[in-house]
């Protein structure tokens, strides 16, 4: 192969703008708003939190025209169309239902919850209010991913037989992480390799899985292993305890991808022929815009997803969203995890 | 006559107050001080049984004024406590459990098994009469080659959320006994199977604990070893066991005040109630197992539960939690 396929690149020209507001000051929403105002002509408008003063700051930081420190009020607004919702998992399901109950498209912070029904509850509730939701995967929004696609669906790997990923982070010192309510390093950081089986492979039919938790059994890591229907095999191994260079490979009977690190936000892909030191072909992402202002093109997806009049995005459908939620927390229980 | 061991107790809760009482029973054994940091639990004690109070153990321990500690303060405290006992040559009884992360237990074992000092691990039911009575026909061969032991073990009521909250769970809090019981009779156990449910009590589910759970496990000579715990019974303190084996059965049941039986209209044949609680029904094993700590320390060994018999219950412990809450049989290695 002498050049992989070009991808297939989300821009801001490709819809017109929504006007958005954003639920949660944290450090996500953060990341959204610096990538908006240098990538984007989607226009975040207004801010709402809950925690005194915090909306306030935001707004000011970010140069926002109002804040608000109610949910209810930022959504009651006639002159907003989306909400992106970047508060903690454990408040997203009666966050998101403010919004959707107002009217308003989501873009839902991953992971959507840390329940299934809860999951459900919200793609319902949206899908009766006729409203778009979203879970934000962003990486599967990446241009690499575009370019995985297209090889794909194009033959180059032959039969995907096998997705194995890492995500080794140290993040203990990340106490939301650790707390009841917080996520779980499952749920919060598992659901992108989960993703990435998923993307590929489909839903798993035999998980096994074994790990080690933190004193209070909230998981650090995971070792995950998981079979689907076609015979397909995938692991990851995932850690908030130990650090790894962010590594992801797919394979298939006539050769296999690998992404460069880290593999969930933007950076290569590597096409590698299945023989012995066989031939490799690389595309580098030097769009210029690398980590986290890549969240951006899941939201220039999501108003064309508006636009088009979509309830559900294509490539991060309901059923994508909930069959990963379902097969992070079957694998935190396979390891004993605490959620509650 | 020889000299007396000088005691300090450090903890004076309910078990640091029996410890004094035993201490104030034993002649050659003398108080000299009671150590918390709330001075007025300790002065309860000094009130009853005399010694000095004080609010800081290491100064105790490096005083040069004691022969001995018993250790009954909070857990995380037992480990840091022994190794300044090392430090000091004093003698360590201390109770259980050693600690809740077997990490720190591994780290400091082998200091502590080469330590001069005796350390004794306060697991008392061993040195309760009525299991050194099972223990001695077990020895004699009795029933033969043990194949099952069953031990059942309920709590009359649950301890409060706060209690729970810190206790490491079910099964570092309160199987831990049990677990060492099991060992009293199959040393080497290989594999641990658990189930933990939540039956009654909504703040022990709060807290993420069971309230209600049962252990299999397998001993390295094929013994089946069942455990049933449950953090309450509304008959009282339910301990009892069952040793099988191929020539034969024993058992010990519960303990009543009095042997008086009543028969009336509604009943016959009808017990007193059970003694409630562990610092009654249990109250000759503490001191037995002072006696043994005091017989070590002349002897120079440890005769009642060592520390590798500490850490051998925390693994169980810690092997349970795990299957309970992953639903997957767990091998361990108490060696």
């Amino acid at each position: 192969m002498n050049a992989l396929p070009k991808p297939h690149i989300f821009t801001a020209a490709d819809s017109k703008p929504l006007r958005w507001g954003i639920f949660g000051a944290g450090w996500i929403s953060d990341a959204m708003m610096k990538t908006a105002q240098l990538n984007s002509t989607q226009q975040f408008v207004a801010i709402a939190s809950r925690t005194p003063g915090k909306a306030e700051a935001f707004a000011q930081k970010w140069n926002l025209d109002s804040f608000h420190n109610s949910y209810e009020e930022l959504a009651a607004r006639d002159d907003i169309d989306a909400i992106y919702i970047g508060t903690l998992p454990s408040d997203r399901l009666e966050v998101a239902l403010i919004a959707i109950n107002a009217g308003k498209h989501v873009l839902i912070e991953k992971p959507i919850t840390m329940d299934y029904a809860e999951a459900e509850q919200i793609y319902a509730a949206a899908k009766a209010k006729q409203v778009l939701a979203m879970e934000a995967m962003w990486t599967r929004f990446l241009p690499q991913m575009d370019i995985a696609r297209q090889l794909v669906a194009d033959g180059a790997l032959g039969d995907v037989e096998l997705v194995v990923s890492n995500f080794c982070q140290n993040n203990l010192a990340v106490t939301r992480l650790f707390t009841l309510g917080g996520g779980n390093p499952i749920i919060d950081m598992g659901i992108y390799p989960a993703a990435l089986s998923q993307q590929f492979l489909g839903n798993p039919t035999e998980i096994h899985a074994f790990g080690k938790l933190h004193p209070n059994d909230i998981d650090e890591e995971t070792h995950a292993f998981m079979r689907f229907a076609n015979g397909s095999r995938s692991n990851f191994v995932l850690s908030a305890r130990t650090t790894l260079p962010h590594w992801a490979g797919v394979s298939g009977s006539k050769g296999a991808i690998t992404f460069g690190t880290p593999w969930f936000t933007p950076s290569s892909i590597t096409f590698h022929e299945s023989t012995f030191n066989g031939a490799q072909t690389t595309w580098v992402d030097d769009l210029g815009i690398p980590e986290h202002l890549g969240l951006i093109y899941q939201v220039h997806a999501f108003a064309q997803y508006v636009e088009q009049g979509l309830l559900e995005g294509p490539l991060y459908s309901h059923h994508d969203s909930l069959s990963n939620i379902k097969t992070v927390l079957e694998i935190g229980n396979l390891i004993g995890t605490r959620y509650k | 006559m020889t000299q007396k061991i000088r005691i300090a107790i450090i903890g004076a809760g309910r078990i640091g107050y029996v410890h004094a009482g035993s201490v104030n029973d034993t002649p050659e054994l003398e108080l000299v001080y009671v150590v918390d940091p709330f001075e007025e639990n300790a002065k309860k004690v000094t009130a009853a049984f005399g010694g000095k109070v004080s609010n800081d153990p290491s100064a105790v321990i490096a005083s040069g004024e004691i022969d001995a500690v018993i250790i009954g303060s909070p857990t995380a405290t037992h480990i840091p406590l022994i190794r300044e006992c090392i430090a000091h040559g004093v003698h360590a009884l201390c109770e259980k459990p050693l600690d809740l992360d077997i990490n720190n237990v591994e780290e400091f074992r082998a200091q502590a098994n080469a330590a001069k000092i005796n350390i004794t691990l306060g697991f008392n039911r061993r040195q309760d009469p009525q299991y050194l009575a099972l223990k001695a026909k077990v020895v004699s061969g009795t029933i033969g080659t043990i194949e099952q032991v069953i031990l059942t073990s309920r709590d009359p009521g649950p301890a409060p959320q706060a209690y729970i909250a810190v206790s490491g769970g079910i099964f570092r809090d309160m199987t831990i006994h049990d677990f060492d019981m099991a060992r009293n009779f199959v040393p080497n156990i290989v594999e641990v199977t658990a189930f933990g449910a939540n039956s009654f009590c909504d703040y022990i589910k709060e807290e993420g604990d069971f309230d209600n759970v049962s252990v299999v496990m397998k001993g390295a000579n094929n013994e089946l070893v069942t455990i049933v715990n449950s953090r309450h019974a509304a008959f009282g303190y339910d301990q009892r066991a069952e040793i099988f084996g191929d020539k034969g059965m024993l058992q010990i049941s519960n303990l009543s005040d009095s042997t008086v039986k009543s028969f009336t209209k509604d009943s016959t044949t009808a017990g007193e109630p059970f003694m409630d609680f562990f610092l009654e029904r249990y109250a000759d094993s503490y001191r037995n197992e002072l006696k043994l700590f005091v017989e070590g320390i002349k002897t120079g060994k440890v005769l009642g539960s060592t520390y590798d018999d500490g850490r051998a219950a925390l693994i169980l412990a810690d092997a349970a939690h795990e299957s309970a809450r992953t639903g997957k049989s767990v091998k361990v290695d108490l060696n």
